[in-house]
């Protein structure tokens, strides 16, 4: 029995998942696992040296500060154990946080010195997560407030009998896309993959998200020719079948339109609703509330227009989930809106 | 946290009095990058008066120690036995000259 637990407790240390360093009474290094090895960015073979010449002595990087205040700390005050989180960085590593306990180790009678040990875990990403959630609660705060501010907006013009043309609502959706990418920019962490305008892989991206502008694009085609002899009073009156005569400066100005709408609707909502949801129906909530929110952006055209453009983002909101950018939609989008204008779908 | 430093033939001494802590250290550091020159053959830190020393401390004097060793040496002095122990149980006794 003893044997086996001379043989497991070495074990448990080796392969725990947490670095644990033992420095004796005269600061030889004791012990520190694999793991504790390659977190504080050593090689094994540091056991038996001396932790002020290995740790202290070379390490001029006052991050690392906190972490040594520790080992410190179980010195300076031997009766309590030691918690909390500090930063470390490695040589030639980019700067880790560690969640650490310390404390003092005692001989079997209560005053024999044996040295301190520091138990330290890796809490890198779950503070980035953290980080970022309360980053992402702060960006859809705002958002919601400019969504509240467009629809007060819209309430008052309807109440002083104005009736603004819908491409001046365009605009200030846009406008609200340009407030909501330099806030983003400005006051958080998020990089450019982390708001959907990085492309990582090319060919998943654009190659089915073109296929599907063909393929919509010629069901439109259908359609018209379709609707055309069953209900040919659907499309305006001696209008032709491609409609070049609508063409008007929006169009020319539709491929930035579809930008910073397709930003405004995965870059800032969608990514992060689904960053402040978390959890299993984080991709599925966070799809039908921006879809829900872009409906309602679109109020000033009416019913028909916001349940489409629900159900398009929506749509849209899948393919994005998978992607994780924003360009294949783009794509979709502007071949889609350009079509259906040109068409006369849309007026 | 006070300095007060006294300069004679090479050697320098700087005296300091309060807590050597993150708050301290850089008032610390700034002072040692301004005061050793290369005249200074000798630098001793009287800890007579050093109350608590944290791990910002440590590295600054480690910075010193090592600057020191390519122009001279550098020692501690009347070093409390809570700060001696400090040093002792994470090895640095052995690198630095406590006396």
């Amino acid at each position: 029995m003893t044997v086996e637990k001379n043989e497991i407790i070495p074990r448990i240390l080796r392969d725990i998942n947490d670095g644990v360093l033992v420095v004796g009474e005269h600061g030889e290094i004791l012990y520190l696992n694999d793991r504790g090895c390659s977190m504080l960015g050593v090689d094994g073979n540091v056991m038996g040296k001396n932790y002020g010449r290995i740790f202290l002595s070379g390490d001029t990087d006052a991050a690392n500060d906190r972490f040594h205040q520790f080992v410190l700390d179980a010195i300076y005050d031997k009766e309590h154990t030691h918690t909390g989180e500090a930063a470390y960085r490695a040589k030639n590593q980019d700067l880790k946080s560690f969640r650490l306990t310390s404390s003092f180790l005692h001989g079997e009678d209560g005053k024999k010195k044996i040295g301190m040990v520091v138990v330290f875990s890796d809490i890198t990403e779950v503070e980035k997560l953290n980080r970022q959630r309360r980053e992402a609660s702060t960006v859809f705060s705002v958002l919601m407030i400019c969504v509240c501010v467009y629809l007060f907006l819209w309430s008052l013009l309807r109440y002083l009998d104005v009736e603004p043309p819908g491409q001046v609502m365009n605009l200030m959706i846009e406008g609200i896309s340009v407030i909501m990418f330099f806030i983003i920019l400005k006051t958080t962490s998020f990089s450019i993959r982390d708001i959907g305008l990085k492309v990582t892989d090319a060919k998943k991206t654009f190659i089915p998200d073109i296929i599907i502008a063909v393929i919509v694009s010629a069901l439109l085609v259908v359609g018209k020719i379709v609707i055309l002899r069953v209900a040919p009073g659907f499309f305006p009156k001696g209008a032709p079948f491609w409609d070049w005569s609508i063409l008007t400066f929006a169009n020319v100005i539709y491929p930035f339109t579809v930008v910073l709408q397709e930003f405004l609707a995965r870059g800032v909502m969608q990514e992060n609703l689904r960053r402040i949801f978390a959890g299993k129906y984080a991709g599925v909530l966070s799809i039908v509330v921006s879809a829900l929110v872009f409906g309602v952006l679109h109020i000033a055209y009416g019913l028909p227009f916001m349940l489409a453009a629900s159900l398009l983002l929506g749509v849209l909101g899948v393919f994005y989930h998978k992607q994780g950018n924003i360009w294949g939609l783009c794509i979709i989008h502007y071949v889609l809106g350009q079509v259906a204008t040109f068409l006369r779908y849309l007026t | 946290m006070k300095i007060t430093k006294n300069f004679t033939d090479g050697v320098l001494t700087m005296q300091i009095d309060g807590r050597i802590d993150t708050m301290t250290a850089p008032e610390l550091e700034g002072e040692l990058k301004h005061s050793v020159t290369d005249d200074v053959k000798v630098l001793i830190f009287d800890f007579a008066k050093v109350e608590y020393l944290t791990s910002a401390g440590i590295r600054v004097i480690m910075a010193a120690e090592k600057v020191m060793s390519t122009q001279g040496q550098m020692k501690l002095i009347h070093v409390n036995d809570e700060i001696n122990e400090i040093f002792d149980m994470t090895g640095l006794i052995d690198l630095l000259t406590i006396e």
